[in-house]
């Protein structure tokens, strides 16, 4: 009996940890969203449309790295693991509290926009082991009518939680036409 | 295909582009011109309608090597696709200036090229392709036109398929029809117009230079 108590006992353990870690995981997955958005407004009259999630384009970041992209940052080592994208287990957690992430912009004098002619679309983010580094490929497209639609930025985004704090450390185009 | 990327590029040597001529003359920068099948994407709009998205060329963003859509250079006329690959070789010297040139040569660089950098002297890194853009917009459409009227010129093209302009406007115009849809904010002097001479070459339209030898 005292078996079962201790097996429980580490069991119940393991999982407050384990909720313990996906609660941070989940809190800086959310304060990451929120400054990558401000980050971005920045460059756009401080108005923003919220973007749309779009699994294609992790394609990007293999040719990224195939194309030697890792070698303009300065750790390249600490980056590697954006090459394994395939295997990333960390998409399925992704789930963003936007209405948490929607009153920090407003409280940065940020405006969200409807989705009208200019789309957003975001890559899941690619997660170091450790959740401080990531990655991401975001793509802004535009509709000018006429059944044609244009893409205006495809860049590859690369974040560091320094200091309790999401830093861009580095972003560059993966296509330009 | 290729002996139009010579012609263009052996222009440069007598043409006053700046730019272009800066990335011909390079000994260090080397660029790969080739093409491939870029297939067309689509898109949902905000109502759901699918927008087809057609590229012409792409400039890959850490070699600088071009990409002509094998698809585009079939269909196209030979000034629509010598259109295309100035406006790609732009974008391999915006390259060449960010990430090869130092010193005098990148104060120069940055001083020509103001609108791809903040007023902190920042580079628009997440605003690339818009910035590259607006900087072809603001300071290099004509010369990129004289660069194409020069190549016209050189291939039996003396008049503006277009009876209400000049050769010169017409070859603006075929840039422009690029420009104006990139949402750059500044705009081609007559959007609807550009947007006609650009397709009419891009696509072959009836009334074009037609395809002779690209």
């Amino acid at each position: 009996m005292m078996k079962y108590k201790i097996f429980g006992a580490i069991l119940l353990f393991h999982f407050n940890c384990l909720a313990q870690k996906l609660s941070i995981e989940q809190s800086k997955l959310t304060d990451l969203f929120t400054q990558v958005l401000r980050d971005l407004a920045k460059n756009r009259d401080n108005q923003i449309t919220y973007p749309f999630i779009n699994y294609d384009n992790i394609n990007y970041i293999q040719t990224f790295v195939k194309d030697g992209g890792l070698n303009d940052l300065k750790e390249k080592k600490d980056w590697t693991f954006i090459s394994d994208v395939n295997n990333s287990t960390k998409f399925q957690y992704q789930k963003v509290e936007r209405d948490k992430i929607k009153k920090q912009l407003i409280l940065s004098n940020i405006k969200i926009s409807r989705f009208k002619n200019e789309k957003l679309t975001f890559t899941p983010f690619v997660f170091s082991n450790n959740f401080n580094k990531t990655c991401f490929v975001f793509q802004e497209t535009y509709f000018p009518g006429n059944n044609t639609a244009n893409r205006l930025n495809t860049i590859i985004c690369f974040y560091e939680y320094i200091d309790n704090v999401w830093v861009r450390i580095h972003a560059w185009p993966v296509v330009i036409d | 295909m290729f002996s139009c990327i010579g012609d263009i590029a052996g222009m440069t040597n007598v043409l006053s582009s700046v730019a272009i001529g800066q990335l011909y003359a390079s000994s260090s920068y080397n660029i790969i011109i080739s093409e491939n099948v870029i297939p067309d994407r689509y898109e949902t709009d905000a109502s759901g309608n699918q927008n087809i998205i057609t590229t012409n060329g792409t400039t890959n963003p850490i070699s600088g090597n071009i990409t002509l859509n094998t698809n585009v250079l079939n269909q196209s006329t030979d000034l629509g696709i010598a259109a295309t690959m100035i406006h790609e070789m732009m974008h391999s010297y915006f390259l060449y200036g960010i990430k090869a040139t130092t010193g005098v040569e990148k104060s120069f660089f940055i001083d020509m090229n103001s609108y791809l950098y903040d007023n902190n002297g920042i580079l628009y890194s997440d605003d690339y392709q818009r910035s590259q853009h607006e900087q072809m917009a603001a300071s290099y459409v004509n010369s990129m036109a004289s660069l194409l009227e020069m190549y016209a010129h050189s291939n039996g093209i003396y008049s503006s398929p277009d009876s209400n302009i000049s050769l010169s406007e017409y070859c603006k115009d075929i840039f422009w029809r690029n420009l104006a849809t990139s949402q750059s904010s500044i705009k081609a002097p007559n959007q609807t117009r550009a947007e006609r001479n650009g397709n009419r070459e891009l696509k072959n339209e009836s009334g074009s230079t037609n395809k002779k030898g690209c």
